[in-house]
């Protein structure tokens, strides 16, 4: 008993520094592409490296694209990092219901590579393309005192400080619906028009930005990507670009508005 | 959540109070005081939770308080978040908290506006009372007006307290538009609302009782236990608070000081959840509070978050009971069909549970200490006797004097008292019937009205429990508890839960019952020790049930600190199978060698003849599925089955294994307890691995000869090695069949065999 009090911490003292998985708790071979997972954790991970549809970024064929009579789109496209799988799902979850704030991290990371991927595909086609000002999608201010933060705007601000791009608020939620998690589809399309507005200080932030552009590119028109966590049927994007869209007629610039979104279900 | 801090000075001493209705606390001391001098000082409104429970520990004793003006209050409140100020000004916003503008001084005993209208009155005296009020404003307008030769000293005062009278207006006002979210609305001062509030109070107080909850838990509770209140219960938890019947604090507080220990270790204040006891080290932008860094416990996020902001609410406990002595030996056996060996250690326990607590006459003290100080004598005394209740309360049956008493009586708020209830362990062999022998301890507490709680780490242990449980106290409420449990909220005299359940008790129960206290996730979490500790009331009892003790434990045992009992024998009276050695190669060897060693074969084929029901166990899960096939190889004709933990089919190959439909089923140490299966043998393959350790082997021990028709069942340790595990292991049971023997508990003597 007593030597084992003393060759106890020796033995800490010589071991080697494990640190435990993140997701699954284990203490095992960790991840060396994703900081703080394990290997199988991230083997877990579904990828969306080749979108099937190139508008909503879908991994498989999406019937919502090319579904005619359709709502009027704001937004150039979708990407997202991962497929909404079971285990994404769960970790989702863990995030922003029972808010495990060290997921952030992980989410931020995986959005980061995703935003990598995207501004790829975009310069094969335009080499100059970039984004100017990145901004996410809000929570009403109920839900933002019951959870105590906005995934999005968390998501948005982590991407935002990876690629070295400003972030900006320039949408606020005034209406506070139900959770979006409950509802079909054609409820969810009905209930996000007008759920948003733009930020009383939105046409200054956009101002701004426009002037701080490089001379070369005044006359391109201003990138906004609008980040959240989910994207579902795209009506919540759909109407946050549509305010942005509204935004720019007023300040008479073009935007393109493209959307980022974490997962895809 | 935000709230509200102020300072009272009444009968003498200063103290900080936190609100989250100020109202209520407006009424309570112009009612409660009969301090002339006593004074109410508005410190900060909607500041982070966290906050204001860290200045309500702070002990206000400062010489020249009692004249202190607003500037001087908001100095010393800014030196009270000194550092919380410092952080915040890290992520540079320069919004600042605490505001001369929104503070105020009532002098509440004085003769000011404010007083005379915050009394309590039926709907036509109120009005007069509003009347009152604008008449006394012009009347003090005119003093000031006429009388300019006074001094400007007094002038000042005037305008001072009419200042802080109209802020304290506005406040008023304002809390009551603000109604709706959590707080009761309506007009307090109305005697009708006052009364239902007081009510509401008491209700509120009644479904917290012995509970910890959190501020989402306790809508959960009363959207269930008092619909009326649910959505709007802080005007009733701030009453309850004031009265001595809640204790509010956050999820997350700094621990209290260490008094003992190195300097290096008494300095570290880190945060600690009070829910779970771990340590809360995530610190984030919180929106709920607004503070930049807001600690959150990352170990019970699974029962809802708890963070520094958000509110923990406590009832305030009763004292515990003592179990009645237990009758003559037999008598418990007659009624609850018990063994001789049996029914001893249901003796010793029931002796136990009759002893008064282990500190003597320091524990009554420590027990109304952590009842937040309600039953403390006030120290004028004797005066409250003259009310039935020695519980304070808004009630207008109280003389005034009273009323001046209660406002001495400090409540004590963050009852983390440092006393553990008394422990015993009943040590019984595997297969003894160690829940039969709970049932006498069961029924002493409750026959003298107590509660009890049977906690297990496994949730399947509570589906086993609760029938039986139901089936021999069928009078008992009886209420199981486990993770989406429909009970949750129920109220009942006996509790039975898995063990992280107990997270949402606190210092309810009389008896705490922890049955397999060595099985994982109790064993080696600290967490749950927390639980189970507060759960209990500190006066109250603990029984520790096991097969295999954890180390700790036996030590404490053999060394006459922790009393004890043991039952070393089984039901049937048959001693333990001891396991016998059986050298073999690893089972990796034998997997790359496609050969299962013959005398290994041998004994299998022969526990098979026999007609036994054969557990393989394994180490690894991933030799499960390999070794199954060997062995359907050499062994045809029977079912062989393999299961782990990660197979969804558990519970059904344990089902087909316990109908003889399966033979011989290959597992690891996840059914190293609780299965009983009548007329078993038991192979231990790699019983040298590390995974084995004592506790495990003779828990997989154990799951041979457990019934009566075959109570000497075979059970093998194979290995390439012998380990201080194995030996220890055989010589636990070893020792354990001399005890029976000793005893006279044996049918049958274990040398004949």
């Amino acid at each position: 008993m007593i030597w084992r009090r003393i060759l106890d911490p020796l033995h800490q003292l010589l071991a080697p520094p494990v640190a435990t998985c993140l997701t699954c708790g284990r203490m095992t071979n960790r991840s060396t592409q994703i900081h703080g997972i394990c290997r199988d954790c991230y083997n877990e991970i579904p990828w969306i490296r080749q979108p099937r549809c190139r508008t909503c970024g879908r991994h498989i064929g999406c019937p919502d694209c090319t579904r005619t009579g359709g709502h009027e789109r704001f937004f150039i496209c979708n990407r997202s990092a991962v497929a909404y799988s079971p285990v994404m799902r769960e970790w989702l979850g863990q995030y922003k219901y029972r808010g495990n704030e060290r997921y952030s991290e992980l989410l931020i990371m995986m959005l980061g590579q995703a935003f990598d991927r995207m501004r790829n595909e975009h310069r094969h086609t335009d080499s100059q393309w970039t984004i100017d000002v990145i901004t996410c999608v809000p929570v009403s201010s109920i839900r933002l005192q019951e959870r105590g933060f906005n995934q999005a705007e968390v998501l948005a601000i982590g991407v935002a400080g990876l690629s070295q791009i400003p972030f900006r608020r320039l949408i606020i939620r005034e209406r506070h619906t139900d959770k979006q998690s409950l509802k079909n589809r054609s409820d969810r399309i009905r209930d996000m028009m007008n759920t948003f507005e733009g930020d009383p200080d939105i046409i200054n932030s956009i101002r701004n930005i426009l002037e701080s552009r490089h001379r070369s590119r005044v006359n391109s028109p201003l990138r906004i990507l609008v980040i959240d966590d989910i994207y579902t049927t795209g009506s919540t994007i759909n109407s946050c670009a549509r305010v942005l869209w509204g935004a720019g007629e007023v300040i008479g610039h073009l935007l393109e508005i493209y959307s980022l979104t974490w997962a895809r279900s | 959540m935000r709230s509200t801090v102020y300072v009272i000075r009444n009968a003498g001493i200063w103290e900080i109070r936190i609100s989250l209705d100020i109202r209520v606390d407006l009424l309570w001391w112009a009612k409660v005081s009969s301090d002339p001098l006593c004074r109410m000082v508005l410190l900060a409104k909607d500041i982070p939770l966290g906050w204001a429970l860290k200045m309500e520990q702070l002990d206000v004793q400062v010489r020249g308080m009692d004249s202190w003006n607003v500037h001087q209050w908001k100095q010393y409140a800014i030196g009270a978040l000194q550092e919380e100020l410092a952080e915040e000004a890290k992520f540079n916003s320069n919004r600042s908290c605490i505001s001369e503008k929104s503070m105020w001084i009532w002098q509440v005993k004085g003769e000011s506006n404010v007083t005379r209208c915050l009394d309590v009155h039926s709907q036509t005296k109120m009005e007069q009372g509003q009347r009152s009020m604008e008449l006394g404003n012009s009347a003090v307008s005119e003093e000031l007006k006429g009388n300019s030769m006074k001094g400007r000293e007094r002038i000042e005062q005037v305008n001072e307290q009419r200042l802080s009278e109209e802020k304290i207006q506005v406040l008023w006002d304002s809390s009551g538009k603000d109604a709706g979210r959590g707080r009761k609305a309506g007009d307090l001062r109305h005697g009708g609302v006052m009364q239902e509030m007081i009510s509401e109070a008491n209700e509120l107080a009644r479904v917290l009782q012995g509970r910890s909850l959190l501020a989402a838990e306790v809508d959960g509770l009363l959207a269930e236990a008092a619909p009326s209140l649910a959505g709007a219960w802080f005007t009733a938890a701030q009453l309850a608070y004031l009265q001595g019947q809640l204790v509010l604090g956050a999820g997350v507080a700094p621990a209290a000081k260490p008094s003992r220990g190195a300097p290096w270790q008494r300095r570290r204040k880190v945060p600690g959840c009070r829910r779970c006891g771990s340590v809360a080290l995530g610190r984030t932008a919180c929106a709920t509070c607004g503070s930049a860094a807001c600690a959150y416990c990352e170990a019970c996020l699974a029962m809802g978050r708890s963070r520094a902001c958000t509110l923990l609410l406590r009832g305030a406990a009763q004292p515990a009971v003592r179990g009645t002595a237990g009758g003559s030996p037999t008598e418990a056996m007659g009624r609850w069909g018990l063994s001789a060996a049996q029914s001893a250690a249901a003796d010793a326990a029931l002796r136990f549970l009759a002893k008064p607590p282990a500190g003597g006459g320091a524990m009554p003290m420590r027990a109304s200490q952590s009842r937040g100080g309600l039953n403390q004598k006030p120290e004028t005394g004797g005066t409250l006797s003259t009310s039935n209740s020695s519980r304070p309360s808004y009630s207008s049956s109280l003389s005034p004097i009273s009323w001046a008493c209660l406002g001495r009586v400090r409540l004590k708020r963050y009852v983390s008292m440092p006393s553990t209830p008394d422990r015993f362990l009943l040590w019984a062999v595997t297969g003894a019937g160690k829940t039969e022998m709970i049932f006498p301890l069961l029924a002493s507490i409750l026959e003298a009205r107590g509660r009890v709680l049977v906690a297990t780490p496994r949730r399947d242990v509570v589906f086993e429990l609760a029938p039986r449980l139901a089936r021999a106290f069928p009078d008992e409420r009886i209420v199981t508890l486990y993770g989406g449990s429909e009970e949750r909220w129920r109220p009942g005299t006996m509790t039975l839960a898995t063990t992280h359940q107990l997270m949402r008790f606190y210092q309810n129960f009389d008896l705490v019952i922890i049955d397999e206290i060595d099985a994982f996730p109790f064993h080696n979490d600290p967490m749950l020790a927390y639980a189970a500790q507060n759960a209990c009331k500190p006066d109250g009892k603990f029984v520790y049930l096991s097969a295999t003790p954890p180390h700790q434990l036996q030590r404490e045992a053999s060394r006459g600190i922790l009393p004890h009992a043991k039952v070393p024998v089984r039901f049937h009276g048959h001693p333990l199978p001891v396991p016998r050695r059986h050298d073999m190669k690893s089972v990796a060897h034998c997997l790359q060698q496609r050969r299962i060693p013959l005398k290994l074969l041998h004994n299998l084929e022969r526990s098979i003849k026999r007609g036994a029901q054969l557990f393989v166990f394994v180490s690894r899960i991933r030799h499960i599925e390999p070794f199954v096939a060997l062995l359907r190889r050499y062994i045809p004709g029977i079912r062989i089955e393999g299961t782990s933990s990660v197979d969804p089919k558990r519970s059904e190959k344990v089902v087909a294994f316990r109908d003889t439909q399966i033979r011989l089923l290959i597992t690891t140490t996840i059914l190293e307890r609780g299965v009983t299966v009548p007329r078993s043998d038991v192979f231990i393959l790699d019983a040298d691995s590390g995974l084995f350790d004592e506790a495990s082997l003779i828990q997989m021990a154990g799951r041979a000869g457990r019934s009566k028709d075959d109570p000497a069942g075979n059970v093998f340790l194979a290995s390439a090695h012998w380990t201080s595990s194995q030996k220890g292991a055989i010589s636990q049971i070893k020792k354990m069949n001399r005890i029976a023997q000793k005893g006279g508990y044996l049918t049958r003597d274990p040398m004949n065999r």
